[in-house]
Protein backbone atom coordinates (compact mmCIF):
# COMPACT_ATOMS: atom_id res chain seq x y z
CA UNK A 1 0.00 0.00 0.00
CA UNK A 2 3.11 2.31 0.74
CA UNK A 3 4.72 1.75 -2.44
CA UNK A 4 1.59 2.34 -4.36
CA UNK A 5 1.13 5.10 -2.54
CA UNK A 6 5.05 6.76 -3.02
CA UNK A 7 4.44 5.38 -7.03
CA UNK A 8 1.67 7.82 -7.75
CA UNK A 9 3.10 10.51 -5.53
CA UNK A 10 5.79 9.91 -7.98
CA UNK A 11 3.56 10.41 -10.95
CA UNK A 12 2.21 13.67 -9.52
CA UNK A 13 5.58 15.03 -8.80
CA UNK A 14 6.56 14.35 -12.71
CA UNK A 15 3.20 15.82 -13.79
CA UNK A 16 3.79 19.01 -12.02
CA UNK A 17 7.25 19.57 -13.14
CA UNK A 18 5.96 18.70 -16.48
CA UNK A 19 3.15 21.49 -16.23
CA UNK A 20 5.32 23.69 -14.14
CA UNK A 21 7.50 23.57 -16.90
CA UNK A 22 5.12 24.58 -19.29
CA UNK A 23 4.28 27.42 -17.26
CA UNK A 24 7.43 28.78 -17.12
CA UNK A 25 7.96 28.87 -20.64
CA UNK A 26 4.20 30.23 -21.22
CA UNK A 27 4.62 33.13 -18.85
CA UNK A 28 8.63 33.85 -19.85
CA UNK A 29 8.86 33.24 -23.95
CA UNK A 30 11.59 31.24 -23.46
CA UNK A 31 11.12 29.23 -26.86
CA UNK A 32 12.58 25.54 -24.83
CA UNK A 33 9.55 23.01 -24.17
CA UNK A 34 7.97 23.23 -20.71
CA UNK A 35 8.88 19.62 -20.17
CA UNK A 36 12.55 20.00 -20.55
CA UNK A 37 12.73 23.17 -18.19
CA UNK A 38 10.84 20.48 -15.87
CA UNK A 39 13.25 17.51 -16.31
CA UNK A 40 16.38 20.31 -16.02
CA UNK A 41 15.29 21.02 -12.43
CA UNK A 42 14.19 17.64 -11.61
CA UNK A 43 17.71 16.14 -12.79
CA UNK A 44 19.25 19.46 -10.95
CA UNK A 45 17.38 17.90 -7.51
CA UNK A 46 18.18 14.56 -7.87
CA UNK A 47 21.90 15.47 -8.46
CA UNK A 48 21.94 18.23 -6.01
CA UNK A 49 19.55 17.07 -2.97
CA UNK A 50 17.79 13.68 -1.50
CA UNK A 51 14.35 15.08 -1.73
CA UNK A 52 13.05 13.77 -4.57
CA UNK A 53 15.01 9.95 -4.24
CA UNK A 54 11.77 8.44 -3.11
CA UNK A 55 10.57 9.50 -6.91
CA UNK A 56 13.26 7.11 -8.69
CA UNK A 57 10.80 4.02 -8.66
CA UNK A 58 8.42 5.87 -10.24
CA UNK A 59 10.51 7.53 -13.06
CA UNK A 60 12.14 4.76 -13.80
CA UNK A 61 9.56 2.57 -14.38
CA UNK A 62 7.80 5.66 -16.64
CA UNK A 63 11.05 6.25 -18.11
CA UNK A 64 11.12 2.49 -18.95
CA UNK A 65 8.00 2.54 -20.93
CA UNK A 66 8.34 6.10 -22.42
CA UNK A 67 8.30 4.39 -25.95
CA UNK A 68 4.35 3.20 -25.59
CA UNK A 69 3.80 7.50 -25.57
CA UNK A 70 5.59 7.60 -28.65
CA UNK A 71 3.63 5.06 -30.94
CA UNK A 72 0.32 7.39 -31.33
CA UNK A 73 2.45 10.91 -32.80
CA UNK A 74 4.52 8.08 -34.94
CA UNK A 75 1.07 6.87 -36.72
CA UNK A 76 0.88 10.68 -38.28
CA UNK A 77 3.58 9.76 -40.42
CA UNK A 78 1.04 8.36 -42.42
CA UNK A 79 0.20 11.23 -43.09
CA UNK A 80 3.92 12.10 -44.89
CA UNK A 81 4.22 8.43 -46.57
CA UNK A 82 4.44 10.13 -49.80
CA UNK A 83 6.38 12.56 -48.47
CA UNK A 84 9.24 10.41 -47.37
CA UNK A 85 8.80 8.30 -50.41
CA UNK A 86 9.99 11.24 -52.76
CA UNK A 87 13.19 11.70 -50.38
CA UNK A 88 13.87 8.24 -51.46
CA UNK A 89 17.32 7.06 -51.99
CA UNK A 90 18.81 10.40 -51.35
CA UNK A 91 17.04 10.15 -47.91
CA UNK A 92 18.21 6.97 -47.28
CA UNK A 93 22.12 8.35 -47.53
CA UNK A 94 21.79 11.29 -45.97
CA UNK A 95 20.52 9.46 -42.91
CA UNK A 96 23.54 7.01 -42.72
CA UNK A 97 26.19 9.96 -43.51
CA UNK A 98 24.54 12.13 -41.12
CA UNK A 99 24.42 9.24 -38.41
CA UNK A 100 28.28 7.98 -38.83
CA UNK A 101 29.41 12.18 -39.02
CA UNK A 102 27.19 12.87 -35.50
CA UNK A 103 28.84 9.65 -33.97
CA UNK A 104 32.68 10.09 -35.14
CA UNK A 105 32.47 13.67 -34.09
CA UNK A 106 31.24 12.96 -30.92
CA UNK A 107 34.07 10.15 -30.52
CA UNK A 108 36.59 12.73 -31.63
CA UNK A 109 36.05 15.49 -29.61
CA UNK A 110 35.57 13.56 -26.33
CA UNK A 111 39.65 12.44 -27.23
CA UNK A 112 40.11 15.92 -28.22
CA UNK A 113 39.07 17.54 -24.99
CA UNK A 114 41.01 14.94 -22.80
CA UNK A 115 38.19 12.21 -21.98
CA UNK A 116 39.58 8.64 -20.86
CA UNK A 117 37.81 5.56 -22.55
CA UNK B 1 -19.86 10.29 -26.50
CA UNK B 2 -15.83 10.16 -27.26
CA UNK B 3 -15.07 9.08 -23.89
CA UNK B 4 -14.76 5.49 -24.74
CA UNK B 5 -12.84 5.13 -27.77
CA UNK B 6 -10.34 7.62 -26.13
CA UNK B 7 -9.96 5.33 -22.99
CA UNK B 8 -9.72 2.76 -25.58
CA UNK B 9 -6.73 4.10 -27.00
CA UNK B 10 -5.01 5.48 -24.16
CA UNK B 11 -5.53 2.17 -22.69
CA UNK B 12 -4.73 -0.06 -25.73
CA UNK B 13 -1.97 1.37 -27.62
CA UNK B 14 0.50 1.10 -24.67
CA UNK B 15 -0.30 -2.71 -24.20
CA UNK B 16 0.03 -2.97 -27.91
CA UNK B 17 3.81 -1.67 -27.24
CA UNK B 18 4.27 -4.00 -24.63
CA UNK B 19 3.10 -7.06 -26.60
CA UNK B 20 5.60 -5.49 -29.30
CA UNK B 21 8.21 -5.17 -27.61
CA UNK B 22 7.96 -8.82 -25.61
CA UNK B 23 7.46 -10.78 -28.57
CA UNK B 24 10.59 -8.76 -30.30
CA UNK B 25 12.26 -9.84 -27.29
CA UNK B 26 11.47 -13.24 -28.23
CA UNK B 27 13.97 -12.81 -31.50
CA UNK B 28 17.11 -10.95 -29.40
CA UNK B 29 15.55 -7.89 -29.90
CA UNK B 30 17.44 -6.94 -32.93
CA UNK B 31 17.89 -3.33 -33.71
CA UNK B 32 16.49 -2.72 -36.84
CA UNK B 33 13.27 -4.50 -34.85
CA UNK B 34 12.01 -1.10 -33.71
CA UNK B 35 8.70 -1.74 -30.82
CA UNK B 36 7.75 1.63 -31.29
CA UNK B 37 7.54 1.51 -35.41
CA UNK B 38 5.96 -1.78 -35.47
CA UNK B 39 3.57 -0.80 -32.57
CA UNK B 40 2.80 2.15 -35.06
CA UNK B 41 2.58 0.60 -38.28
CA UNK B 42 -0.01 -1.75 -36.65
CA UNK B 43 -2.03 0.84 -35.23
CA UNK B 44 -1.89 2.68 -38.44
CA UNK B 45 -3.37 -0.12 -40.29
CA UNK B 46 -5.91 -0.86 -37.85
CA UNK B 47 -7.25 2.75 -38.11
CA UNK B 48 -7.01 2.28 -42.13
CA UNK B 49 -9.27 -1.04 -41.66
CA UNK B 50 -11.57 0.65 -39.42
CA UNK B 51 -11.83 2.87 -41.35
CA UNK B 52 -10.33 5.76 -38.66
CA UNK B 53 -8.72 9.05 -40.22
CA UNK B 54 -5.16 9.40 -38.86
CA UNK B 55 -6.29 13.26 -37.48
CA UNK B 56 -9.18 11.40 -35.57
CA UNK B 57 -7.08 9.30 -33.83
CA UNK B 58 -4.69 11.83 -32.83
CA UNK B 59 -7.73 13.44 -31.43
CA UNK B 60 -8.52 10.61 -29.34
CA UNK B 61 -4.67 10.10 -28.32
CA UNK B 62 -4.37 13.36 -26.36
CA UNK B 63 -4.18 11.67 -23.45
CA UNK B 64 -1.05 9.81 -24.45
CA UNK B 65 0.32 12.89 -26.07
CA UNK B 66 0.11 15.09 -22.91
CA UNK B 67 1.34 11.89 -20.90
CA UNK B 68 4.78 12.28 -23.12
CA UNK B 69 5.27 15.83 -20.69
CA UNK B 70 5.80 14.21 -17.61
CA UNK B 71 7.54 11.24 -19.20
CA UNK B 72 10.09 13.66 -20.16
CA UNK B 73 10.71 14.73 -16.86
CA UNK B 74 11.19 10.99 -15.87
CA UNK B 75 14.69 11.13 -18.07
CA UNK B 76 16.23 13.18 -15.40
CA UNK B 77 16.51 9.29 -13.46
CA UNK B 78 18.43 8.45 -16.53
CA UNK B 79 21.22 11.21 -15.61
CA UNK B 80 20.73 10.69 -12.46
CA UNK B 81 21.66 6.78 -12.53
CA UNK B 82 24.86 7.82 -14.97
CA UNK B 83 25.90 9.96 -12.71
CA UNK B 84 28.94 8.72 -11.70
CA UNK B 85 30.19 8.36 -14.87
CA UNK B 86 29.17 11.71 -16.09
CA UNK B 87 30.88 13.32 -13.28
CA UNK B 88 34.05 11.60 -13.61
CA UNK B 89 34.81 13.50 -17.21
CA UNK B 90 32.14 16.16 -17.14
CA UNK B 91 34.27 18.52 -18.93
CA UNK B 92 35.34 16.22 -22.09
CA UNK B 93 31.24 14.58 -22.14
CA UNK B 94 29.89 18.42 -22.31
CA UNK B 95 31.67 19.29 -25.42
CA UNK B 96 31.30 16.06 -27.01
CA UNK B 97 27.43 16.17 -26.75
CA UNK B 98 27.17 19.51 -27.25
CA UNK B 99 29.62 19.72 -30.65
CA UNK B 100 28.26 16.08 -31.63
CA UNK B 101 24.37 17.18 -31.37
CA UNK B 102 25.15 20.43 -33.37
CA UNK B 103 27.49 18.66 -36.23
CA UNK B 104 24.32 16.39 -36.24
CA UNK B 105 22.00 19.33 -36.71
CA UNK B 106 24.00 20.99 -39.56
CA UNK B 107 25.10 18.01 -41.50
CA UNK B 108 21.55 16.64 -41.45
CA UNK B 109 20.22 20.11 -42.48
CA UNK B 110 23.50 20.92 -45.24
CA UNK B 111 22.92 17.87 -46.54
CA UNK B 112 18.97 17.68 -46.93
CA UNK B 113 19.85 21.59 -48.88
CA UNK B 114 22.23 20.12 -50.99
CA UNK B 115 20.37 17.06 -52.16
CA UNK B 116 17.67 19.32 -52.69
CA UNK B 117 14.63 17.87 -50.54
CA UNK B 118 11.99 19.49 -49.76
CA UNK B 119 11.06 22.27 -47.67
CA UNK B 120 8.52 19.40 -45.21
CA UNK B 121 11.51 16.49 -45.51
CA UNK B 122 13.61 19.57 -44.24
CA UNK B 123 12.07 20.98 -41.41
CA UNK B 124 11.64 17.34 -39.93
CA UNK B 125 15.20 16.54 -40.24
CA UNK B 126 16.01 19.55 -38.11
CA UNK B 127 14.99 17.21 -34.79
CA UNK B 128 16.61 13.78 -36.71
CA UNK B 129 19.44 13.43 -34.12
CA UNK B 130 17.64 13.80 -31.04
CA UNK B 131 15.87 10.62 -29.67
CA UNK B 132 11.93 10.49 -29.90
CA UNK B 133 10.64 11.98 -27.49
CA UNK B 134 12.16 15.65 -27.75
CA UNK B 135 12.07 15.20 -31.69
CA UNK B 136 8.05 15.12 -30.85
CA UNK B 137 8.60 17.95 -27.99
CA UNK B 138 10.47 20.10 -30.48
CA UNK B 139 8.65 19.47 -33.60
CA UNK B 140 4.88 19.96 -31.55
CA UNK B 141 6.32 23.25 -30.12
CA UNK B 142 7.87 24.86 -32.92
CA UNK B 143 4.60 23.36 -35.44
CA UNK B 144 6.62 21.34 -37.82
CA UNK B 145 5.94 17.60 -38.87
CA UNK B 146 5.68 15.61 -35.52
CA UNK B 147 4.74 12.25 -37.53
CA UNK B 148 7.32 12.76 -40.24
CA UNK B 149 10.03 13.54 -37.56
CA UNK B 150 9.18 10.79 -35.23
CA UNK B 151 9.25 8.44 -37.78
CA UNK B 152 13.02 10.01 -38.96
CA UNK B 153 13.96 10.04 -35.59
CA UNK B 154 13.32 6.26 -35.01
CA UNK B 155 14.89 5.24 -38.67
CA UNK B 156 17.97 7.61 -37.59
CA UNK B 157 18.44 4.93 -34.28
CA UNK B 158 17.99 2.07 -35.78
CA UNK B 159 20.35 2.94 -38.84
CA UNK B 160 22.82 4.09 -36.12
CA UNK B 161 22.30 1.19 -34.10
CA UNK B 162 23.15 -0.90 -36.89
CA UNK B 163 26.49 1.06 -38.45
CA UNK B 164 27.73 3.12 -35.77
CA UNK B 165 29.41 0.43 -33.36
CA UNK B 166 30.77 -1.59 -36.20
CA UNK B 167 32.38 2.08 -37.98
CA UNK B 168 33.88 2.77 -34.77
CA UNK B 169 35.75 -0.87 -33.77
CA UNK B 170 37.07 -0.20 -37.72
CA UNK B 171 38.20 2.45 -36.78
CA UNK B 172 39.81 1.68 -33.42
CA UNK B 173 37.34 3.61 -31.25
CA UNK B 174 36.69 0.84 -28.59
CA UNK B 175 36.79 2.62 -24.98
CA UNK B 176 33.22 2.55 -23.65
CA UNK B 177 32.98 5.95 -22.94
CA UNK B 178 33.73 7.18 -26.09
CA UNK B 179 31.76 4.78 -27.84
CA UNK B 180 28.92 5.01 -25.24
CA UNK B 181 28.74 8.90 -26.13
CA UNK B 182 28.97 8.37 -29.53
CA UNK B 183 26.26 5.72 -29.70
CA UNK B 184 24.29 8.05 -27.51
CA UNK B 185 23.94 11.29 -29.24
CA UNK B 186 23.69 9.97 -32.78
CA UNK B 187 21.42 7.03 -32.22
CA UNK B 188 19.58 7.52 -29.43
CA UNK B 189 17.20 5.63 -27.44
CA UNK B 190 17.51 2.27 -30.13
CA UNK B 191 21.37 2.57 -29.74
CA UNK B 192 21.33 2.89 -26.04
CA UNK B 193 19.26 -0.06 -26.04
CA UNK B 194 21.33 -2.37 -28.81
CA UNK B 195 24.91 -1.43 -26.71
CA UNK B 196 23.36 -2.35 -23.60
CA UNK B 197 23.66 -5.95 -24.47
CA UNK B 198 27.19 -5.98 -25.01
CA UNK B 199 28.66 -3.19 -23.08
CA UNK B 200 26.51 -2.10 -20.06
CA UNK B 201 29.40 0.48 -18.98
CA UNK B 202 29.03 2.37 -22.09
CA UNK B 203 25.11 2.00 -22.17
CA UNK B 204 25.54 4.22 -18.85
CA UNK B 205 27.31 7.08 -20.49
CA UNK B 206 24.77 6.34 -23.91
CA UNK B 207 21.77 6.80 -21.97
CA UNK B 208 23.37 10.39 -20.61
CA UNK B 209 24.15 11.68 -23.71
CA UNK B 210 20.89 10.85 -25.43
CA UNK B 211 19.60 13.03 -22.25
CA UNK B 212 21.93 15.45 -23.04
CA UNK B 213 21.48 15.78 -26.54
CA UNK B 214 18.19 15.97 -26.40
CA UNK B 215 18.38 19.27 -24.06
CA UNK B 216 20.71 20.64 -26.22
CA UNK B 217 18.67 20.07 -29.51
CA UNK B 218 15.47 21.62 -27.42
CA UNK B 219 18.14 25.25 -26.59
CA UNK B 220 19.32 25.18 -30.17
CA UNK B 221 16.26 24.31 -32.22
CA UNK B 222 13.59 26.74 -31.57
CA UNK B 223 16.52 29.50 -31.74
CA UNK B 224 17.41 28.66 -35.32
CA UNK B 225 13.90 27.40 -36.46
CA UNK B 226 12.50 30.90 -38.02
CA UNK B 227 16.19 31.50 -39.85
CA UNK B 228 15.66 28.40 -41.18
CA UNK B 229 11.86 28.49 -42.24
CA UNK B 230 13.26 31.97 -43.48
CA UNK B 231 15.44 30.59 -45.65
CA UNK B 232 13.24 27.77 -46.97
CA UNK B 233 10.70 30.41 -47.65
Amino acid sequence: MHKAIEFIGGLAVLAALSSGGALVAGRTGIAVPGPVIGMLVYTALLLGTTWLDWTLGAARLVASLIGALLVAPLVGVALFGDVAARGGVRLAVLLVASTALTALATAWLFRAAGGKA
Amino acid sequence: MTLLPTAAVTIGVPLLFIAVRRATALVGSPPYMSPVLIAALLVAAACWRAPLDIAAFERLAAPLRWSLGPAIVALGAVVHASRVQLRAQLGALLIAVLGGTLVGIASAVGMAWAFGLEPMLRDALVTKTVTTPFAILIQTRAGGPVGLAAALAVFTGVVGAVTVPPLLRALRITGSAATGLAVGVSSHIVGTDAIQRRDPRAAAFAGGATVLAGVTAAVVVPLIWQWLKHRSG
